[in-house]
């Protein structure tokens, strides 16, 4: 019973925490300066990570799906199967997970830090609004970069795909290209590349919801870097439940 | 806990609080705190720890909003004050972390700088940095200006922080005598005092150490401390 309640005060403190990112969002004399570096941190932190599994997932993923592809007789339509899983599915939602874990445990931690060694109130006794330099700045990072980052790991993806298929048969690069681009449409890149906005924004407010509110002391900085990764994770899942109901209904899928 | 200040002074005050009460769920921190701070008077308020000298000083400089009573610095309420003008009282004021509270994703350069950030305040890039050395030698601690404070000694950590702290208060320092002894090495107790010559400001420190509260000249004790 306390469990409910407490998760349901923590739900609505979240929903509070994001209205106030939108509500700050807008006001005069945004930082600039500190979201771009935010944003180099960001891409750059999470890029390797991103990047080799994306190559690995799909690897792996052209390797097993020839043979039962073959057993159809279809293997022609491989590079266009492979390319649909990933970028409607698999290379979001690796690589928010992958997000979440790399650079919304690194916010919590910071933030978390930050909080606890008075560093927040110091810079709110110093003039500048800490939600606005630190908050507002990291979710837009996030929201930004997320989507950036989608895109590269597809075309990561999609390169070793090609490879993957060449260990055991032989496509040229101008035919495989061709292959998925003949029967890839609007409804297969849009509606994901529109969730991944969302999964940015969801690590970036999660991560700072939890270092935001870290209590004293400093087991409470791992607290938050745990607890940011596991809410961030769970709620990309969930997101992507909504996603698919949406462009279901909507006709999209 | 409740104390009353009895030496009142004619002097125009600087800080003055009446009847101020605050609780953490029901543990009562203060409970009818009163206190008046004068032009140009040191004060040092005394307790245990844990009795709530921190949380006191949290709310003179509004980071914490009291449950009720008043509290007036420089003749503001801070309390129940706009947000630019609470800035504005806050930038006259020098607040001095606990944990010092230094940026670590900064480097010393920048943790000085942060507070010239106000939109009011407008300098070049050329006055910042003088400002930004000047703070620095007045602790004598120029030679770190690029350095990370994680590269530092907990006691120039400490001096870092007491400079970012009084950097803002830029206005006109008629004490100052540009060929006066600067403050330069030596304990971190002492650095105040030297200070005290350059910068005229009126010092309010929570501390729970007997030995430095005697250095200033009037003493608040909170309870424990009574009698
Ligand atoms: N944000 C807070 N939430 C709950 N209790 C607090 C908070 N800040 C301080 N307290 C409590 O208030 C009391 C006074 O704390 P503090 O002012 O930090 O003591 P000190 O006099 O040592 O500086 C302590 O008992 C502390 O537990
Ligand atoms: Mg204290």
């Amino acid at each position: 019973m306390s469990n409910i309640r407490s998760f349901a005060t923590e739900t609505g403190e979240l929903s509070r925490f994001a209205a106030r990112v939108f509500a700050e969002t807008p006001k005069p004399g945004f930082e600039w300066r500190e979201l771009l570096r935010q944003c180099y941190l960001v891409g750059n932190r999470s890029l390797p990570l991103v990047g080799s599994t994306a190559f690995i997932m799909g690897m792996v993923l052209t390797i097993q799906l020839r043979p039962a592809l073959l057993s159809y007789g279809v293997e022609s339509e491989l590079p266009y199967i492979v390319a649909d899983a990933i970028i409607r599915e698999i290379g979001p939602v690796i690589t928010g997970l992958i997000f979440a874990g790399k650079v919304g445990s690194g916010i919590g931690a910071e933030l978390g830090s930050m909080q606890v060694t008075e560093q927040i109130d110091a810079m709110e006794v110093s003039g500048t609004n800490p939600f606005r330099y630190l908050v507002v700045t990291r979710v837009m990072a996030t929201t930004l970069m997320l989507p950036l980052l989608v895109v590269v790991a597809d075309a990561i993806s999609l390169t070793g795909c090609f490879i993957g298929l060449n260990i055991r048969s032989v496509t040229s690069l101008p035919l495989f290209i061709d292959d998925i681009f003949r029967y890839l449409e609007f409804r297969d890149v849009f509606p994901p590349l529109v969730k991944t906005f969302f999964f940015g924004f969801c690590v970036g407010t999660v991560g700072c919801y939890k270092g935001y509110n870290a209590t004293k002391g400093t087991e409470s900085v791992g607290k938050s870097a745990n607890e940011a990764v596991v809410v961030a994770s769970m709620l990309i899942f969930l997101l992507d439940l909504v996603a698919v109901q949406v462009t279901d209904l909507l006709g999209l899928n | 806990m409740k104390v009353r200040d009895k030496t009142y002074d004619l002097n125009e005050p600087v800080i003055r609080i009446r009847d101020l009460h605050l609780a953490f769920g029901t543990h009562k921190v203060l409970d009818g705190f009163d206190l008046t701070l004068h032009k140009r008077e040191d004060l040092a308020v005394l307790g245990k720890s844990g009795s709530g000298k921190s949380v006191l000083i949290k709310c003179i400089i509004g980071l914490l909003q009291p449950d009720s009573g008043s509290i007036e610095v420089l003749g503001n309420d801070v309390s129940d004050i706009e947000h630019h003008a609470l800035d504005q009282v806050r930038a006259r004021v020098g607040f001095l972390f606990q944990s010092n509270a230094l940026y670590d994703s900064m480097t010393v350069r920048e943790n000085l700088e942060f507070p010239l950030r106000r939109h009011w305040i407008q300098l070049t890039p050329e006055e910042s940095e003088a400002m930004v050395m000047e703070a620095l030698g007045n602790v004598g601690l120029a030679e770190t200006v690029d350095l990370m404070p994680s590269e530092l000694s907990g006691g120039m950590r400490k001096r870092i922080a007491l400079a970012r702290t009084l950097i803002p208060d830029h206005g006109p320092r008629p004490h100052h005598e540009p060929g006066d002894q600067r403050p330069h090495g030596g304990d971190i107790r002492e650095v105040p005092h030297q200070l005290h010559h350059h910068i005229p400001r009126h010092e309010m420190r929570g501390t729970n150490l007997r030995k430095r509260g005697r250095a200033a000249q009037r003493q608040v004790p909170r309870h424990g401390d009574r009698g």
